[in-house]
């Protein structure tokens, strides 16, 4: 595994957990390229046919595909795998911040000042982050274990490294690259004073951005109140002035008409339905006048053909995304009418790693996120 | 949460949700899960077989420090990347006979 690039809070790896979490990212490195492919020709070869037979017709969506899948013997075994590994991510990247902890509260409690930090120890976390540990996270990304803790922001900036087998990059912030890069080609001429990113965690997409343009105010929230002390002192150990404080991006403190820019980097599919449409409504509230809202987030299940279908909600079903499940068949176009935009001011469009600056391993296998836009 | 900065702080292991089942008999998910741990640790113990001998190649003599001390260099960790990669898929090998001849 390619090393992250270091920064002052990242935390420090002994000999075998570094081998260790090598091998977790081989081992979904090995089950991407050689297990997971065999669902394909299981299906077409062996599932299929058997459903053909059975009822004259052929699947006619995910759902139907997901009944008869999940009892092959192939795919229970990929999947059994996949949610080890997924398992063993976290386990494998604890060690080390567990033996670091006091070490790592102790240094995001004495960072720079660029940028700032405000708290909300009464802000109420909403269900949809509350029902279950987000990607098997333990402890999910709004869990305390210590005084002035950093525990989940620590072990969210080596987990996601390996989760995505490198495909954030070295830095982490492939999603903040990728829409930069995206906006600075769709919108050349924009001129931005004041930029909010919602649902931050660790911010690796926002202080990617204020890193390249430090002339702008950058604001960030979470929910979560040790992945902002994490993510603040990590962007002051890289130089990164972004302001963070702990809010619900549903219901936020920001004055109306006041940023140029609201992105958000695969935050929606964390949240419910009711709360996608709040997201979109305090969007359109804090942007000034011309400002555009941009949020990336995971594909919908629009068009997609069933076993496609039903594969990619893997995901949904085993690694605690259930939300996500309301996403796949939300009509965003409409959610952003409701919040107010105009027709002709809604946007959906895409955007993948050709807009990355780093080469990552998948920097050319074509995967775009959808980006949903709205102009104020 | 609010425990001394003195006291050993002990991280939770287990994501809060119900666990997927995958297999008609759940003991079968278990082993899964024995497995794939007892193949990421002999990975482990085979890399640091591989730091000793590349400590003792240097230097004829090491100590427990100069293991933990020691990050293999380019060379080493693309034989180390490729000797995992083998592994995996010696280990690894799914029976798919189904999946031969697939035109799909």
């Amino acid at each position: 595994m390619i090393p992250l690039d270091q920064h002052t809070m990242l935390a420090q790896t002994n000999h075998d957990e570094e081998s260790r979490q090598d091998f977790v990212n081989d081992f979904r490195v090995h089950l991407a390229s050689q297990v997971f492919p065999g669902n394909f020709p299981t299906y077409f070869n062996r599932v299929l046919p058997q459903f053909v037979k059975n009822k004259g017709r052929e699947p006619t969506d995910r759902h139907e595909v997901r009944k008869v899948m999940t009892k092959d013997p192939y795919y229970q075994m990929w999947s059994a795998m996949q949610r080890s590994s997924q398992e063993m991510i976290w386990d494998s990247v604890v060690d080390s911040v567990e033996r670091q902890l006091p070490e790592l509260n102790a240094k995001a409690k004495q960072s720079g000042n660029k940028g700032s930090l405000i708290l909300d120890p009464d802000l109420e976390i909403p269900k949809y982050h509350t029902a279950a540990d987000i990607h098997l996270q333990p402890g999910a990304y709004h869990s305390d274990q210590s005084d002035d803790d950093v525990a989940a922001g620590a072990v969210y900036d080596r987990g996601t490294y390996i989760y995505s087998m490198g495909g954030l990059g070295t830095g982490n912030n492939g999603l903040g690259q990728i829409t930069q890069g995206f906006f600075k080609n769709e919108f050349p001429d924009k001129e931005l004073e004041r930029v909010l990113d919602m649902g931050c965690t660790i911010g690796g997409s926002v202080v990617y951005w204020a890193q390249q343009m430090p002339d702008v105010e950058f604001h960030a929230i979470d929910v979560g109140a040790p992945v902002l002390r994490y993510g603040h002192a990590r962007a002051e150990s890289l130089g990164g002035a972004v302001h963070f404080s702990q809010q619900n991006a549903e219901c936020t403190n920001f004055e109306d008409n006041s940023f140029d820019l609201v992105t958000s980097h695969i935050l929606l599919h964390e949240t419910s339905r009711t709360a996608i449409q709040n997201v979109f409504n305090e969007s359109y509230r804090i942007l000034k006048p011309g400002g555009i809202m941009m949020h990336l987030d995971l594909p919908q299940a629009h068009g997609t053909p069933p076993l496609e279908g039903f594969l990619f909600e893997w995901e949904i079903y085993n690694n605690n995304e259930h939300f996500y499940a309301q996403l796949r068949d939300m009509d965003l176009v409409e959610v952003c009418r409701k919040a107010g935009f105009k027709e002709e001011n809604i946007h959906p469009k895409s955007a993948g790693s050709i807009w990355m600056d780093d080469k990552t391993p998948y920097a050319d296998d074509g995967f775009e996120f959808p980006i949903i836009i709205g102009i104020k | 949460m609010s425990k001394t900065t003195d006291a050993p702080i002990t991280l939770p292991r287990t994501a809060k949700g119900k666990r997927s089942v995958f297999f008609d008999d759940p003991a079968i998910d278990q082993m899964m899960t024995f497995i794939v741990e007892l193949s990421a640790e002999v990975s482990v113990v085979y890399d640091r077989l591989d730091t000793v001998e590349h400590l003792l190649d240097e230097k004829g003599t090491i100590s427990r420090d100069d293991i933990e001390a020691f990050r293999p260099n380019e060379e080493i960790e693309t034989a180390r990347n490729a000797r995992r990669e083998a592994y995996l898929k010696r280990v690894f090998r799914m029976h798919q006979e189904h999946a031969k001849d697939n035109d799909n």
